[in-house]
């Protein structure tokens, strides 16, 4: 049975993880202190002794994403993230002075590609390959000089699992877990190749993210469905086109403009890090003050030149349509403010109701009752959350001859949302099941890095998830009706459909 | 969007591997000093064994149930029943409860129940908070011993699996690891064949109600448990819940092993991708097969770390940027496993990298060319990363129970972290030479037919099929 004790029992516990002053008291279940430093270049990290076992996780992430890109110049962010792997002047090389002019020969033959590429239609396929050669040869000539994968090949051996970076909209975040005693190392290392990183191997990378771009997007068919969604979604959001970044943006790309965005944006004020794990706070504080502490500070703090758009906009199309050899898709997505909108929030709650499960509305009425699609799923933040964004409602419908009656039971779905008031129970349940996925969420070392760095990021404090129970407890039954009327409509709708060929 | 697989690390299946004290690697320490917690192990009377270990930081719940039922067990005409069945249990109701009711009573408090089908075996993962212990216990219990087997959630649940069906070959790796396996092992064998939608339409609910009976037992069932609770009660509880419990079933029984002989084939599966999925491999060993510490950080310096320093990432992906997604596996199987070696690359590039895979495996098997250096880095990779399997109390039970339930010994753990330090280079050697066949490899490219012609040419015996 559900009850309100719960409910406040759960609130009590994300709390005391949180907020270590409670849990003093109650100690209830050994909630981990959070300490916030803020080094004197203005990096700050948050650290969270936890646990028995000697490992921790590590997290450091960069408030640049998508976001930051210009147009002209999408999936630089990404592409960039690949690059803090490939060494500094010292580490992934085996002379760093000999590889100088061999970069530069190449970013010149970079620069005569592109002016191929200008000419379009026009463009001499002969000579893109003979260009294309000739950077083959240059870049086999550097092979000598190189020392590749050193980073990753040290982390590994001192011992570190899921060494790896995501780039979204949003952030840019870079990870790995370690065994307790390479404290020192992981500092040492990772201070150096994302802060100081020598962008050797750029234009085989370049390659790399395109090939990325082809597994992710091209040979998929929801992929495809998803960049025209955000295409059409938003007029001038900078959230509107892929985070990967356009094929001929990808292909374009110089050493020179990535070094330009590390410039820009790569710098420590600009960054956060959260360490959890078994540590030792002192020792850990003094440790970042030698290495992330160094870092020198200027972040010439200029963002892109156009500003994001911070409004809320209706959609340029309410509609696409999109045939492929593929099983239909249906995508249904909703403007919507960011937080800490009180309405981001009751979102929450309705994505929750809509989707959470088996007993959700969606999903007994699409699957279980009309049988129309085989899957639904629901996002409250597509793509991201720095910026207004999507409610996202994604169904996948039995065959072309379903497309329209999933799209039908979802607005009737929706419009009961509302007219019918949902329970107190409806409510409360919606609310439970959001905190204690949370508690299953910081579990891990690695889950508790991950939601911290995501506040600190999003909203420069992680003190928001103190306040999101309280949040959460005041959204009424009403409100989720209000924000249904005031969301869900057509006019702020845009619909993407793929049918099958 | 992750810089390497996210999507492909799920499929890279590893070894659940880990130790218990520090190992020494020519003199060097390469673990922190630590000993591990000890489970609680309790052998029931009606067969079942629990692994128990309580964690009190957080107040949750898990448990993981190892059913001694796999997919080889299907019947010869019905591929996929074992995982049918499972599926119908979880969502068919129970005697007591109607389907409806279960799922309710489950999100009410935000407890899952899971069920999974592997070749060898099947699990159920539950979990919940701590207060819904009991709740969460009944219905597992509820489910596994007296499932209804509702006919009209079996109905949607057809449905909802040929529309899985329908969607798998969207993705070019799908196809690939589902039919690679059938050039090794054959079509019909147990250890490759899969569900199609022709065989989904022969399954009826009887079907499942009748494999339940004949494979589901407490007997030999081994269940992982961790979280917040007292160890006496949670035995408790398991006791009262199963009493009186002991089905006769059908004892496990495994096909025979397979023919060791083999001959390479050359496939080519089109659709209208922009990239190649090329797939090179052949049969590998048995998991009792002592040489598989070896074989181990053989295929960790080919491409098993699933990184970029391995030799196929770093000439395919960092070198010369052909590839995304490249990575070699050994999977150590009840009989023999299998040896592949992947890489997506555009449809242009498909020759070339399928190239640059032989020559790199054939290398390794011809004149391998590892250094001493090159040995201690992938052993102190594999060693110093032992510690993460007691990160997650769950995961270390888990493992445990796995190990015991495939016949592993005790202290497994302790065994395989001493046998690859003890690995020497020779022996890494020897086992490229004796278990990597360049000359037999079977090919599966998985990719645009605009290849057909060429891939004809360089594979007279190139079979082609179109897939829809």
């Amino acid at each position: 049975m559900y009850s309100v004790k719960f409910f406040f029992k759960a609130l009590i516990l994300i709390l005391c993880l949180l907020y270590p002053p409670l849990s003093v008291k109650g100690g209830v279940f050994g909630a981990p202190p959070i300490t916030k430093v803020v080094l004197k270049n203005g990096m700050k990290f948050l650290i969270v002794p936890r646990g028995d076992t000697p490992v921790f996780s590590a997290l450091i992430a960069f408030r640049v994403g998508g976001i930051e890109e210009d147009e002209g110049q999408t999936g630089l962010a990404h592409m960039f993230e690949h690059m803090a792997f490939k060494g500094t002047r010292g580490l992934g090389t085996k002379n760093y002075a000999m590889e100088i002019p061999l970069m530069e020969a190449l970013d010149h033959l970079a620069d005569e590609l592109n002016q191929e590429y200008d000419k379009k239609d026009l463009a001499d396929p002969q000579k893109i390959l003979e260009i294309r050669k000739k950077m083959g040869e240059i870049s086999q000539q550097q092979q000598k000089y190189t020392k590749s994968g050193e980073i990753t090949q040290k982390m590994l051996e001192h011992g570190g699992t899921g060494y790896n970076a995501t780039t979204s909209k949003d952030t840019t975040q870079y990870f790995v877990s370690l065994p307790s005693d390479q404290l020192m190392f992981w500092a040492q290392l990772e201070s150096q190749r994302i802060f100081k990183p020598i962008l050797r191997e750029f234009y085989q990378e370049r390659d790399i993210v395109m090939e990325e771009r082809r597994m992710r997007v091209d040979d998929s068919p929801e992929g495809q469905l998803y960049e025209k969604l955000l295409q059409y979604a938003f007029q001038k959001s900078p959230y509107r086109w892929p985070t990967i970044g356009h094929a001929e943006d990808i292909r374009r790309f110089t050493r020179k403009e990535a070094t330009n965005f590390l410039k820009r944006y790569y710098c420590p004020a600009n960054a956060v890090g959260v360490l959890v794990g078994r540590l030792d706070v002192t020792q850990t504080r003094s440790l970042l003050d030698k290495t992330f502490g160094t870092i020198p500070s200027p972040c010439p703090v200029k963002t892109k030149t156009s500003q994001p758009h911070l409004s809320l906009e209706p959609p340029q199309k309410n509609r696409i349509d999109l045939s492929l050899h593929a099983e239909p898709s249906l995508m249904m997505a909703f403007s919507k403010p960011t937080l800490p909108h009180d309405d981001d929030y009751v979102f929450d709650v309705i994505d929750e109701i809509l989707s959470g499960g088996k007993t959700s509305k969606l999903y007994r009425r699409l699957i279980k009752e009309k049988k129309v699609a085989s899957s639904v799923s629901t996002y409250t933040s597509i793509p991201g959350a720095r910026l207004p964004h999507l409610f996202l409602i994604q169904a996948s419908p039995y065959g072309n001859k379903n497309i329209q009656s999933a799209e039908d039971e979802i607005w009737k779905t929706l419009e009961r949302l509302k007219k019918e008031p949902i329970t107190e129970e409806a409510l409360k349940k919606a609310r439970h099941n959001i905190l204690s996925d949370m508690i299953w969420h910081i579990k891990t070392n690695e889950g508790l890095a991950n939601m911290l760095a995501y506040y600190e990021i999003l909203l420069s404090d992680w003190k928001y998830l103190e306040n999101y129970p309280s949040h959460l407890e005041k959204v009424t039954a009403e409100d989720i009706q209000r924000v249904a009327r005031d969301y869900f409509t057509r006019d702020n709708n845009i619909t993407a459909v793929l049918r099958k060929k | 969007m992750k810089k390497s697989y996210q999507k492909l690390a799920l499929l890279i299946s590893f070894l659940m591997i880990s130790l218990v004290p520090s190992p020494v690697m020519a003199g060097e320490r390469l673990l922190p000093y630590y000993s591990p917690p000890r489970p609680t192990i309790v052998d029931l009377e009606n067969g079942m064994r629990l692994y128990l270990l309580e964690d009190h930081e957080l107040p949750t719940f898990a448990i993981g149930l190892f059913l001694p039922v796999g997919s080889v067990q299907d019947p010869e005409n019905k591929p996929g029943l074992a995982s049918i069945t499972v599926q119908a249990m979880r969502l068919g109701g129970t005697e007591k409860y109607t389907p409806d009711e279960i799922n309710e009573r489950l999100e009410e408090v935000n407890a899952k129940i899971e069920f999974e089908m592997t070749h060898e075996y099947g699990t159920l993962v539950g979990r919940s908070l701590t207060e819904d212990i009991s709740l969460l216990l009944e219905l597992i219990f509820e489910i596994v011993k007296t499932p209804r087997f509702d006919k009209k959630e079996f109905d949607t649940l057809k449905k909802r699996i040929q529309a899985s069906l329908d969607h798998e070959n969207e993705d070019p790796l799908n196809i690939a690891y589902r039919e690679f396996p059938k050039l090794i092992y054959g079509e019909e064998s147990p250890w490759a064949r899969t569900l199609t939608k022709k065989v989904l339409k022969k399954i009826s609910v009887d079907d499942c109600l009748r494999f339940y009976r004949d494979h589901i037992t407490p007997d030999k069932m081994v269940l992982a448990i961790s979280g917040d609770f007292k160890t006496k009660k949670i035995v408790g509880l398991i006791k009262n819940l199963t009493q009186n419990w002991s089905p006769t079933v059908k004892p496990q029984e495994f096909p025979p092993d397979v023919e060791k002989e083999w001959s390479p084939k050359s496939v080519f599966l089109t659709k209208d991708f922009t990239q190649s999925t090329v797939v090179l491999g052949h049969l590998g060993v048995k998991r009792t097969n002592p040489d598989k510490y070896a074989l181990t950080l053989l295929n960790f310096i080919l491409g098993g770390s699933g990184s970029i320093t391995s030799r196929l990432g770093l000439d395919i992906r960092t070198q010369s940027g052909l590839a995304y997604a490249v990575w070699s596996q050994m999977i150590f199987g009840k009989t023999y496993g299998l040896f592949q070696a992947v890489a997506m690359t555009q449809t242009n590039n498909t020759t070339r990298v399928d190239e640059k895979m032989r020559e790199i495996i054939g290398s390794l098997h011809e004149k391998p060319n590892i250094t001493h250096q090159q040995l201690d880095q992938a052993k102190r990779a594999l060693l110093r990363s032992l510690i993460f399997q007691y990160e997650s109390r769950f995961n270390y039970v888990q493992a445990l129970a796995r190990f015991y339930f495939l016949g592993y010994p005790p202290d497994y753990f302790n065994i395989y972290r001493q046998e690859i330090a003890k690995v020497r280079l020779e022996e890494v050697n020897r086992v490229a030479k004796t278990y990597l066949h360049p000359d037999s490899l079977h090919l599966m490219i998985v990719g645009s037919r605009d290849l057909a012609t060429s891939l004809k040419e360089r594979y007279p015996h190139l079979h082609i099929r179109k897939i829809r």
